[in-house]
């Protein structure tokens, strides 16, 4: 038997590769306030990632009780086996807090957006070998537990966030469900996600593999996951400790699939399904935002491209290219300032008409009177002229 | 009922008598009891009314018509577009519809009467007034404005029928006696929308904060959420039911139960409650014959909602129903009520109190036009007129009349009897003249003692008179207001549903522009078709034309060779000339032909001559 060339090995000095650069993941947690989104990160990774909100500090700040959307990241890198991965979390306090939450998505979502600009933008750079890269590879939205079913707002950001990113829904705070009441909340969500063509990320099936296209067909039989944080280690019995949440009335252990589907999520996110949601960024909705952007811009070159023709027959002026619009001409605050404006603007015209209307007939009666009394002056003349020639005949 | 409702004994041995009193009193009758829950979806406020009453009193969001022990109506409903109508919303129809659920529900006022049985025979009419979809819309903004408008619409019906002459004795008193506010269990402290709700109610109604489903939280987490709640209520001055308000009141000694026993409840405020309508035996650790609890359950244990450990339900309920039932109703009508009334009264004779043509005339005051806006400044004229001589004692003028009107609903009586012997309108006149002068006495005491008697004795009629314009116009001022009120919100409605209609109005009109280019263009095309047969057939008129001219000139050539032949051979000048004279007319009228078809024809014509 002849030696083996070696094209084996291949898979090997690829691990090599990846071993020794690491790997960069993303991840997103939005959702209202006071969900778990925090707890839920310090569980995923077994460690204090993420710092609680300081309730002093909210006090402070809280001074209008009006809150606006951030954008807060965490950088960290986690080593395991000493395998390094550069993790972002990207966090949104504040969504949903206020009491018009109208537009309180728009910075979540143009963050989104902005992160695959700039992506591109540098990959159109001549150097390019220290790309920053902080595009969402996934999307956690956190659903309150009412145990009705979702609301407006919700459904509003979910489908933003499902043409852009790996959107993956999970139900927050899931030990206030007893069973029954989580199942027919997950039948609700699942069927409004349907309804209101929400498309959420679901893992392959890999049909030749059927221990992993059974794996995959559990996880997205438990859409949407419902999950508990916690990050204190629980004696759950003597000797054994494990994360959970001690109540009275028991624990709630997070790593119990009985309890919730937090294991299910962490393998989704993590163990089995963390390259193809990065493959998926880059090639679903990275592409996705590269075309259409891209469209755009073409069409844009187009335009310019006239221009200069027309402009052929003087002196060939390349325009400064205004590539860089101000983006968010859209914005809606400043829309509905604009409409107010011109609600204004359109009043004040009307009632200026109205003046000049209310003037032109006061000018036109003016005008009426004035030549009927001239009709009657002439006509009085005339009387007048009748009777001078009378009074001459007379005389005569 | 296998809970009785444990009423603190503290309380009912306490000093102050008088609820006790009424409370016996009220046994037969029974006690009416109006409260309201509000707070976003999923809080868990249907789950702790049935838990409250232990049985199925409302149903759940999206629950087929259950039934359910009381019936349900909706009192109010906007929506949050402003053209629905109550009847298609999702909230009153409850039916889940994963297709519609993205639009905004709106917010509807729903109640729920049921009377309860107490063990000593007492019976509660319960009122209870729901808010389904508070919470739920992107701008919530129309949620309190609906709440507030109904809870001072209470208020309002209360007042008109309290200055009313005759009342009616059917009158429901609608009152909300208590508003439990469910807080959102986030872990953080309030809300914005939780603080301004509660700010913007707590007017018209006694706020009492409850957490609702406490059973997302361990011990610490919920003694944390607690002390945050506290912080934030004190920091934006949010005035809660305070159990603790009227400890001073008290003798430290002899209430001493009742002291405890508010501190303690001061202590626990906000409540935190979980709630379930699930019962499930359980049997006691020792081997004790099996209990019958009201719990949830989870995989990893029973929560026991009467367990006072972590869960203050059956605290709340002993305090809302119970021993606080009284104490809520005097507080909702001694204090929110009289301010409500107080500032009520004030604008309403305040406002016209401008109306300086009218006070010229004060006997005009005196034509009751029922009904009408002339009702206004006739009240206005008795302030005007107490206000011009007592000056800076108006508003106490003001506040006498009204504890006087709230306080002896009896003296009114006599009153209306006295106004109508006071027929004459003169000597009326002179009563508010001595009126004003003797309340210029009371106020600056200067006058001698024995005409104090006779003032005391004159002023009484024309606080009647007072009484009886209050009585008589303040009901119609509020029903006006209110109906100015409700004429603007139907204006507002109207507009939008006006907007509505001019947007599809532009549609319709967009498209039929669209048509009518659309139309054009095609005229156009059959113009163009038409031009194009035109102009072939001028073509072809042309070829004709020029026919016909080549076949003229050839004539003319012929002609024109003819008579040469003929010059030529003619000798004899006179016939000839006569034959010139003949073909140059001959000629002249080919001429005149030729004249009517085109100039160049004229010329080629004249070059061949």
């Amino acid at each position: 038997m002849p030696e083996p060339v070696g094209i084996t090995s291949l898979p090997d000095q690829r691990y090599k590769i990846v071993s020794k650069e690491g790997a960069t993941f993303t991840i997103m947690v939005a959702g209202e306030s006071g969900l778990g989104k925090t707890t839920f990160i310090n569980t995923l990774f077994q460690t204090s990632l993420k710092p609680h909100q300081d309730p002093t500090e909210r006090h402070n700040k809280f001074q209008s009780a009006q809150e606006t959307v951030e954008i807060g990241i965490v950088r960290a890198i986690l080593e395991e086996k000493n395998f390094k991965i550069r993790l972002n979390i990207i966090d949104t306090p504040g969504f949903g807090n206020n009491v018009n939450n109208n537009d309180s998505w728009t910075p979540i979502i143009d963050f989104i957006d902005d992160q695959h600009e700039s992506y591109m933008k540098q990959e159109r750079q001549p150097l390019r070998t220290n790309k920053k890269d902080l595009r969402v590879h996934a999307c956690l939205y956190f659903i309150r537990p009412t145990g009705h079913s979702l609301k407006p707002l919700d459904i509003e950001i979910m489908q933003r966030l499902s043409t852009r990113v790996n959107l993956i829904p999970v139900i927050a705070k899931a030990d206030t469900l007893s069973p029954a009441e989580l199942d027919t909340f997950k039948t609700r969500i699942r069927e409004i996600i349907e309804a209101q063509d929400i498309n959420i990320y679901t893992p392959p099936l890999e049909l030749d593999d059927p221990a992993s296209a059974e794996h995959a067909k559990q996880l997205i039989e438990s859409m949407p996951f419902a999950i508990i944080g916690a990050e204190e280690e629980i004696e759950i019995s003597p000797g054994k400790f494990s994360r959970g949440r001690k109540y009275p009335w028991g624990v709630v252990e997070v790593e119990n699939d009985e309890h919730c589907d937090f294991k299910k999520l962490r393998s989704l996110l993590l163990r089995t399904n963390m390259l193809d949601l990065v493959l998926s960024t880059n090639e679903i909705h990275f592409e996705n935002f590269r075309s259409t952007k891209l469209g755009a811009d073409e069409e844009e070159n187009e335009d310019e491209l006239k221009e200069e023709l027309t402009n052929e027959k003087g002196e060939v002026v390349k325009k400064p290219s205004i590539t860089k619009k101000p983006r968010r001409l859209h914005n809606p605050k400043f829309k509905e300032e604009e409409d107010q404006l011109k609600k204004f603007f359109t009043e004040q015209v009307k009632a200026e008409e109205q003046r000049f209307r209310q003037w032109e007939t006061n000018i036109i009666n003016e005008r009426n009177r004035l030549n009927q009394d001239l009709e009657e002056m002439q006509l009085k003349l005339k009387n007048l002229e009748e009777q001078i020639k009378k009074l001459q005949l007379a005389k005569r | 009922m296998d809970q009785s409702y444990t009423f603190n004994v503290s309380s009912s041995n306490g000093q102050h008598s008088s609820p006790i009193i009424n409370y016996r009193k009220d046994a037969k009758k029974g006690v009416k009891f109006t409260f309201m829950v509000v707070g976003e979806s999923g809080t868990g406020k249907t789950t702790f009314i049935n838990a409250l009453l232990n049985k199925k009193v409302l149903n759940h969001r999206y629950e087929s018509t259950a039934h359910t022990a009381g019936e349900t109506k909706t009192l109010a409903f906007t929506s949050a577009k402003s053209v629905a109508l109550p009847n298609t919303s999702i909230l009153t129809r409850n039916e889940f519809n994963a297709r519609t659920i993205h639009e905004e529900p709106g917010i509807a006022l729903t109640e729920t009467q049921i009377e309860i049985l107490d063990d000593d025979n007492m019976k509660l009419f319960l009122n209870i007034i729901d808010t389904p979809g508070f919470g739920e819309n992107l701008n919530n903004e129309i949620c309190f404005v609906e709440i507030e408008n109904y809870l001072k619409q209470q208020f309002d019906l209360v007042l008109a029928e309290e200055t009313r002459i005759k009342r009616n004795p059917r009158f429901v008193d609608t009152r909300v006696h208590v508003m439990l506010y469910f807080i959102t269990p986030t872990g953080h402290g309030l809300r914005e929308i939780d603080i301004q709700c509660m700010k913007r109610l707590s007017k018209y109604v006694n706020i009492i904060p409850v957490i609702g489903k406490a059973d997302s939280f361990t011990s610490d987490e919920l003694q944390f959420f607690k002390q945050q709640i506290r912080i934030d209520i004190e920091k934006f001055n949010i005035p809660t039911f305070q159990f603790d308000s009227f400890l001073n009141e008290y003798d430290e000694e002899e209430d001493y139960d009742l002291i405890q026993e508010s501190k303690f409840l001061a202590s626990l405020q906000p409540f935190a409650v979980v709630c379930s309508e699930d019962t499930f035996e359980v049997s006691d650790g020792a081997g004790g014959k099996p209990k019958i609890v009201t719990a949830r359950q989870y995989p990893w244990g029973l929560v026991d909602i009467n367990d006072t450990r972590y869960s203050d339900f059956s605290i709340l309920r002993s305090v809302l129903l119970g021993s606080h039932l009284q104490d809520l109703k005097d507080l909702t009508h001694d204090f929110l009520y009289e301010t409500y009334r107080t500032e009520r009264l004030t604008k309403v004779t305040g406002d016209a109190g401008f109306d300086d043509d009218l006070t010229e005339q004060p006997t005009e005051t005196h034509d009751h036009t029922l009904g009408t806006r002339h009702e206004i400044p006739s009240l206005s004229n008795l302030a005007q007129l107490t206000d011009s001589s007592t000056n800076g004692d108006f508003a106490r003028e003001i506040a006498d009349s009204h504890s006087i009107t709230s306080t002896s609903s009896s003296l009114k009586k006599p009153s209306m009897l006295l106004d109508d012997e006071v027929t004459p309108q003169s000597p009326r006149l002179r009563n508010v003249n001595s009126f004003t002068s003797s309340s210029s006495t009371v106020s600056f005491d200067t006058e001698k003692q024995q005409n104090n008697n006779q003032f005391k004795r004159l002023s009484i009629g024309p606080q009647r008179n007072q009484l009886r314009q209050l009585s008589e116009t303040v009901p119609y001022v509020i029903r006006h207001e209110r109906n100015l009120e409700r004429q603007a919100k139907l204006e507002e409605m109207e507009m939008a549903s006006a907007k509505e209609l001019a947007h599809r109005a532009a549609m319709l009109e967009r498209k039929a522009a669209e048509l009518k280019a659309k139309e054009r263009e095609l005229m156009r095309q059959l113009e163009e078709a038409r031009e194009i047969e035109r102009k072939k057939e001028q073509a072809e008129r042309q070829r004709a034309e020029a026919e016909r001219q080549r076949e003229e000139a050839e004539r003319i050539k012929q002609a024109e060779a003819e008579r040469v032949e003929e010059e030529d051979e003619q000798e004899d000048p006179e016939p000839n000339v006569i034959e010139v004279h003949d073909e140059s007319y001959e000629d002249s009228q080919e001429h005149h032909i030729e004249k009517d078809t085109t100039i160049t024809d004229l010329h080629s014509i004249v070059s061949q001559h």
